[in-house]
């Protein structure tokens, strides 16, 4: 069949300057960063969650005097301290318990405490106040004693203690754990203990803001291009879906990175910067460490994000399934974990203290290794990379 | 299947157990090629293999003289306007060809000054940085089509340009498609489900139907196909019964039936056109306030059928 009766001008060929065909990426990233920064509720969360867990405590490094940049300033308590066990170590502050925490020895409770999760004692329990035990089915990070806990024996820990209640005593506690928070009293510890917790990394909000924001920022970012076919307009342009995906993914790391990069950084360099101390070089290798941190939590939740937002085409459905999604997961391991240790490493959070506590130079609860966590943080970044790509693949023109 | 810019042979396209495409021989060549065919025809699913969204079942096609599964650098001399609407409202002419013009590896000044000329083609020079929400639909229209040509392709893919568009906006599109090879150079495949429609645009046309060509050729030929058979046509009036004496007289009509409230009257001709052409001078003669006339069959369903037996 030929066309007949049109007088053809030749084609004219495009005479700009093209580029590299790996830029095109960018492109997708920057209309992903653009979208979500005029979007309401990503506002929403990035507002609000600068505000409760970055301004306050940028403003805290300003007015409050410290010597310098450390450790502990961002996954809190001590610097990260390995002593051999039988050493001995006074301690002041809050103290939380950890639901497996095994106690051997013996102890004194003059105050009220209250745990949530179990705490097995195997030696004596002694105390002129009460002992509460709130055990729920799952734990949201840290358990935390609300009340007051005097030692005037001795407490042989091999778990790990972690919280924001009080411990006091005049009792001594052995430990082949840790000791995560601070111990107040007038007693003696004897652990071999690191002692972490109520960091600014470490608090919690942090954690949970940043999955708020994954959700946010993952819930339209594939499921849009579905409901109205906007894959077209990228798959039939020279667009690969490797391109189609990396550019996604960059541009919501963009994003989350104006939450859990950017801050912490800005919160790293007022605590140089206030500093009275002379010791910079440590500050400048823990403000490295910081954007690591910020870089992996920027990123780790955002695969999971892509794989639920790349099943459904429903914004909604999308948002909800991420966030949903990652609390099963908590909950499963809050289960489960009561009867192995292992499956602490189920739960996105804990995935995210952990690695912080080893990046900054701290250990793992007892029974977990590092490799293990490695293969869990592995699986929840990988897993759902994958299937994103592949349901990409798939339903990105119904090849 | 040399020389052509689009062959295709035994081409068959399935979902699942529906059929997109089946058995699909064809082969076009430069200049403007109209695909007519109803909803469901297989319009969509050839323009999609076209450029390369999806992948043959069976058989093969080949455009301008490659295979476009996963092609790359032939997706970069296609440009394809899809029949829906995805376009932005937040967005404005110039920020979606920015982002269109970055999807192809443009930028800088050069696009820049790309996107005025492209928006001047398409007459949307004065609306460039208007938030696409405010948009009528044919200036939508004109805006998707500006998207796949900005980059200049060889080959032009416009799937239902012509939909939702107001008959002003219609026949400006219509220009806009002619000009775009009569004046532009580019080759260019239209579809919709309006014969007339795409009649206007180019006298080349392919019928679809039920996911094969059942008519490729000149137009002309084509009608001759379905000038065969009778066409209903629709009309309500007052004086229905004057109107239809006269309508006796035309060659074209065949036959006339009553609704049965005589509110309308259907009438089966073999060339519209022609019923067409005489109707305004029979409404003057009989001074009779025509309310409504539409053709029954244009949605080509029943010409569809004609042509298939």
């Amino acid at each position: 069949m030929r066309a007949v009766g049109i007088n053809r001008i030749e084609y004219r060929p495009w005479k700009g300057r093209r580029t590299d065909p790996n830029r095109r990426l960018l492109v997708i990233s920057e209309n992903v960063l653009r979208r979500n920064l005029a979007s309401k509720g990503v506002l929403l969360v990035l507002i609000v969650g600068l505000i409760l867990v970055h301004i306050f405590s940028i403003i805290g490094a300003v007015f409050f005097p410290h010597e310098a940049l450390t450790n502990a300033d961002m996954i809190g308590g001590q610097a990260p301290t390995v002593e051999p066990i039988n050493a001995t170590r006074n301690v002041t502050g809050p103290l939380g318990v950890d639901p497996a925490l095994l106690v051997n020895g013996s102890f004194t409770v003059v105050g009220d405490v209250s745990v949530e999760g179990t705490l097995t004692l195997t030696g004596a329990l002694a105390g002129n106040g009460s002992m509460v035990f709130a055990r729920t089915l799952f734990q949201m990070g840290n358990v935390t004693t609300q009340g007051y806990l005097s030692l005037e024996g001795t407490l042989t820990i091999d778990g790990t203690i972690f919280g924001k209640g009080t411990i006091s005593g005049t009792g001594h506690m052995n430990g082949t754990g840790m000791v995560s928070g601070n111990v107040t009293g007038g007693g003696t510890t004897t652990s071999g203990p690191t002692f972490v917790g109520g960091g600014y990394l470490t608090s919690g909000l942090l954690v949970i803001f940043t999955m708020l924001l994954a959700a946010v920022v993952c819930s339209d970012i594939i499921a849009d291009d579905m409901a109205d076919s906007s894959f077209v307009l990228y798959f039939s342009r020279p667009v690969r879906t490797i391109d189609y995906f990396v550019g996604k993914f960059t541009g919501a790391a963009l994003v989350m990175g104006l939450f859990c990069v950017l801050p912490p950084m800005v919160y790293a360099l007022v605590m140089l910067g206030t500093q009275t101390g002379s010791d910079y070089g440590g500050g400048l290798v823990i403000l490295g460490k910081t954007i690591l941190a910020g870089v992996f939590t920027a990123v780790f939740f955002l695969p999971f994000g892509l794989m639920v937002s790349s099943l459904t085409d429903r914004k909604a459905y999308a948002g909800v399934g991420i966030f949903m999604s990652l609390f099963v997961l908590t909950i499963i391991s809050g289960i489960f974990s009561r009867g192995s240790r292992e499956w602490l490493l189920v739960d996105p959070f804990n995935m995210v203290s952990y690695a912080y506590r080893l990046l900054f130079g701290g250990s793992l609860p007892s029974g977990l290794h590092a490799s293990h966590l490695a293969v869990a943080i592995s699986l929840v970044i990988v897993v759902p990379l994958i299937a994103a790509y592949f349901w990409i693949g798939r339903k990105g023109a119904g090849k | 299947m040399t020389g052509a810019i689009v062959a295709a042979k035994a081409l068959s396209k399935w979902y699942g157990e529906v059929i997109g495409l089946n058995s699909f021989d064809l082969e076009l060549h430069e200049g403007i090629t109209g695909f007519v065919g109803p909803n469901g025809s297989g319009k969509s699913t050839f323009f999609k293999l076209v450029s390369g969204l999806i992948r043959p079942s069976v058989g093969q096609i080949r455009v301008l003289g490659e295979d476009p599964w996963a092609n790359q650098p032939l997706m970069a001399r296609l440009g394809f306007c899809p029949d829906y609407d995805n376009l932005s409202d937040e967005q404005t002419f110039r920020s979606f060809l920015a982002f269109v013009g970055g999807l192809h590896g443009m930028r800088g000044p050069t696009m820049g000054s790309r996107i005025e000329e492209v928006a001047r083609i398409v007459g949307m020079g004065e609306h460039i940085d208007r938030r696409i929400g405010g948009y009528s639909k044919g200036m939508r229209q004109r805006t998707k089509i500006a998207g796949a040509m900005l980059h200049e392709p060889e080959l032009l893919l416009l799937d239902e340009p012509l939909s939702g568009t107001d008959p002003l906006g219609r026949r400006e599109i219509i220009a806009l498609v002619q000009s775009l090879h009569a004046e532009h150079g580019h080759n260019v495949i239209v579809s919709s489900h309006v014969l007339h429609e795409i009649e206007r645009l180019t006298p080349q046309v392919a019928v679809l139907y039920k996911g094969r060509a059942i008519a490729t050729g000149n137009i002309q030929e084509i009608r001759g196909l379905i000038d065969k058979h009778p066409h209903n046509i629709l009309v309500e009036s007052d004086r229905l019964d004057e109107l239809a004496k006269r309508l006796v007289g035309l060659p074209c009509v065949v036959s006339m039936q009553f609704s049965p409230d005589r509110t309308g009257l259907t009438v089966q001709v073999t060339r519209p056109e022609e019923f067409f052409a005489a109707m305004p001078g029979l409404v003057e003669a009989v001074g009779c306030r025509v309310r409504r006339m539409l053709s029954l069959d244009d949605d080509l369903e029943s010409v569809f059928r004609y042509l298939v037996g």
